[in-house]
């Protein structure tokens, strides 16, 4: 320790020298080289932890991630399946014209025959019917079966 | 470690020591707070480009990190003696002619400083490194430097009562 060399009892002048002397601190020696050498440790042990808590982490939520890819790929197949069949049977707004001839084509989809469908020479079809206001007639001639009566007119009768 | 933070480290490690020092007056907390601060710094180091002056916010995050320390371990009894004060400055500096304190003086003003009102006291510290101007005391204070100015004064006033109440006590 050292004693004062100067006696004075200025507290100014002791306050001044106890400042200087505040900031006059130097650190130990290789104060420098330790804080870099300090600094390269943690950057590597920083970096090292990193990796090293990434891969244990994907290795002991290996499990999870089996599930969620296998689900995935289900969900996936799911819906690539879905979305296939919709292409085939609703394409689009227009009717569908299978192509004549190829004989493929979905069971629900609209078909026009090549040509058109002609009308027999003799007979008519089975939906036309001659009705008169809007009751049955039978005529006279019509073949019935034995034992059929027949009224005589079926026109309704006028008042 | 990228060449920025070796030059910064190179620069500022210094002062960055005595500003820690200045507030734990302990050697090894000093060091521990300076590796803290360039440890952030590292953990930044992609902001660097925007920091306008590299000394003042480095004495910032040192500033802080010393007062956070020492504001927890308040309750812990001071390990440093004076001795160990002593050994941290300059052989020469108490060997110097126009010395006008001895390192028991040294020792028992800068018990006396702890005294102080936590503002007066920041800023006289801070006023203590010669690095630091009275604007960037200011800055690191988040204050004025008219503010500074005054909480230095008073600092001061307040100190010289405090060391001539203490030598009529003896």
């Amino acid at each position: 320790m050292n004693t004062p060399r100067n006696a004075s009892h200025n507290p100014e002048k002791k306050i001044d020298a106890t400042l200087h002397l505040l900031g006059q601190v130097r650190p130990a020696n290789g104060f420098e080289q330790r804080l870099c050498a300090r600094l390269d440790q943690s950057s590597f042990h920083a970096r090292k932890s990193f990796w090293a808590g990434t891969s244990e982490f994907f290795f002991a939520q290996r499990l999870t991630f089996a599930a969620s890819a296998a689900t995935l790929a289900c969900a996936a197949m799911i819906v690539g399946s879905v979305q296939h069949s919709h292409q085939r049977t609703l394409p689009n707004t227009t009717v569908h014209l299978a192509a004549p001839g190829s004989g493929l084509g979905a069971a629900s989809g609209t078909r026009i025959t090549p040509q058109p469908l002609i009308a027999p020479p003799h007979g008519r079809s089975r939906s036309e019917r001659k009705a008169t206001g809007g009751r049955a007639t039978v005529q006279r001639n019509a073949h019935k079966p034995a034992g059929v009566a027949v009224p005589d007119s079926a026109e309704p009768q006028k008042p | 470690m990228s060449e920025i933070i070796t030059g910064l480290v190179a620069e500022y490690s210094t002062t960055l020591y005595r500003v820690a020092y200045s507030v734990t007056r302990n050697a090894a907390e000093a060091e521990d707070i300076v590796q803290e601060t360039f440890l952030r710094v590292l953990r930044h180091q992609n902001k660097l480009d925007e920091i306008r002056d590299a000394r003042v916010w480095l004495v910032r995050i040192t500033w802080n990190l010393a007062l956070d320390r020492k504001r927890r371990s308040k309750t812990r009894p001071e390990t440093e003696d004076i001795a160990d004060m002593v050994r941290t400055l300059p052989a020469e500096e108490f060997g110097a002619d126009d010395m006008a304190i001895s390192s028991q003086e040294y020792g028992r003003i800068l018990a006396l400083i702890d005294q102080l009102p936590k503002k007066e006291r920041e800023a006289l510290l801070l006023s203590a490194m010669e690095e630091l101007s009275t604007a960037e005391i200011a800055t690191i204070c988040s204050t004025t430097e008219s503010s500074i100015r005054s909480r230095i004064f008073r600092a001061r006033r307040e100190l010289a009562v405090l060391i001539d109440k203490q030598r009529s006590g003896r």
